[in-house]
């Protein structure tokens, strides 16, 4: 999660600007994060619709606790964390099942169609399978893989959001990483 | 079926968690197993997977989400403060309805000594007789409805039996 330089920068001084309740500024740091945000919940949730809810429960929450928010370090962590924990909150609320839906999927496209149309098919359909196995993880699992592959972060740096310890997260990313083999092969 | 033991350490290997010294030793195992080099394929062919196809989605209205957020920030909030506030007014009023109702104060009788028995009596007492003898007083006069408490001395100056009654009408 090395963001650019510039980008580092830019964001600490739209930090500093929503904290002094500048609406804009705080617009602009949403659509610094949004889409990474919206992502990871989706791979989470597993619904386009959970995803949605869950990245404006985000942005919500964060613009509740802004002051609260190290501009040195940026919104990033931070915001991984409420992000989980509010599609935890979204799951349980439903308590329903969490393969995605058909419509869901039909409405998927990637932000950057790959001219090869039998490659994007295939692409779409190992995102789905990927997704709806993704989902028979257990909650902790997916959150601690997701966070590592997905975003990048260090196992320290998933431990931290996650609230937990270090050796607890790489346990679970190993454990998730080998049931998610098993699954995608049918093993499971 | 990939060798026991083997498993954990290609998934720590495959995401860069492992200590040099043991990664090697890891390599060296693929490099000898083929159902270990497969099972190490494709944990790598995940991570690659998962860590460059971010799901984004184009049918996402993300400025419409932004424009629900700004909405949902702008609404004011029932914060805890509110609640606290509102709850210290409700205790605020329940406390007065409820001072308000309180009766007037119970009337207090004169205390009625009682002497107990069990010091040398006279004559000995049937044991169906009452064990303490009471000096009678005149009967209080109290309010209609307004309850009577009777204190009885004993000789122990700290034990005193305290009776309450609440007399329907006038004591005769």
């Amino acid at each position: 999660m090395d963001d650019p330089p510039e980008q580092t920068a830019g964001e600490a001084r739209l930090l500093a600007l929503a904290k002094t309740g500048d609406l804009d500024a705080f617009e602009q740091l949403v659509a610094l994060h949004e889409r990474r945000i919206f992502a990871l919940a989706l791979r989470l949730t597993g619904s386009v619709e959970d995803a949605k809810d869950a990245t404006q429960e985000t942005f919500i929450r964060l613009h509740r606790k802004i002051a609260q928010i190290d501009s040195s370090r940026g919104a990033g962590p931070w915001l991984y964390s409420v992000t989980v924990n509010a599609c935890r909150d979204i799951g349980r609320g439903r308590q329903r099942s969490r393969l995605i839906a058909v419509e869901d999927l039909a409405s998927l496209a990637p932000t950057d169609p790959v001219a090869n149309p039998e490659g994007l098919y295939a692409d779409r359909q190992r995102e789905e399978r990927l997704r709806s196995v993704l989902h028979r993880l257990p909650e902790k699992e997916r959150a601690a893989l997701l966070l590592r592959e997905m975003e990048g972060l260090s196992t320290g740096e998933v431990a931290r959001i996650l609230g937990s310890s270090e050796a607890t997260v790489r346990s679970q990313i190993c454990t998730a990483r080998l049931k998610l083999r098993k699954l995608l092969r049918g093993k499971l | 079926m990939t060798c026991a033991g083997f498993e954990d350490r290609i998934a720590r290997y495959v995401g860069g968690d492992l200590a040099p010294e043991e990664a090697a030793l890891v390599e060296q195992h693929l490099r000898s197993c083929a159902e270990c080099a497969e099972l190490a394929r494709g944990l790598e062919e995940d991570r690659v997977w998962l860590a460059s196809r971010p799901p984004e989605t184009a049918d996402v209205d993300f400025a419409a989400m932004r424009r629900e957020i700004r909405r949902e920030i702008a609404r004011p909030r029932w914060g805890w403060k509110w609640l606290a506030a509102a709850a210290a007014i409700l205790l605020a009023v329940a406390l007065t309805t409820t001072l308000r109702r309180t009766p007037v104060p119970r009337k207090v009788m004169a205390p009625v000594v009682a002497h107990a028995v069990a010091e040398a009596p006279r004559r000995p007492l049937t044991p169906a007789k009452h064990a303490i003898r009471k000096r009678r007083t005149p009967a209080p006069q109290a309010e209609p409805d307004s309850p009577v408490e009777i204190r009885i001395a004993t000789r122990d100056p700290n034990v005193t039996i305290i009776l309450v009654h609440e007399y329907k009408g006038v004591m005769q």
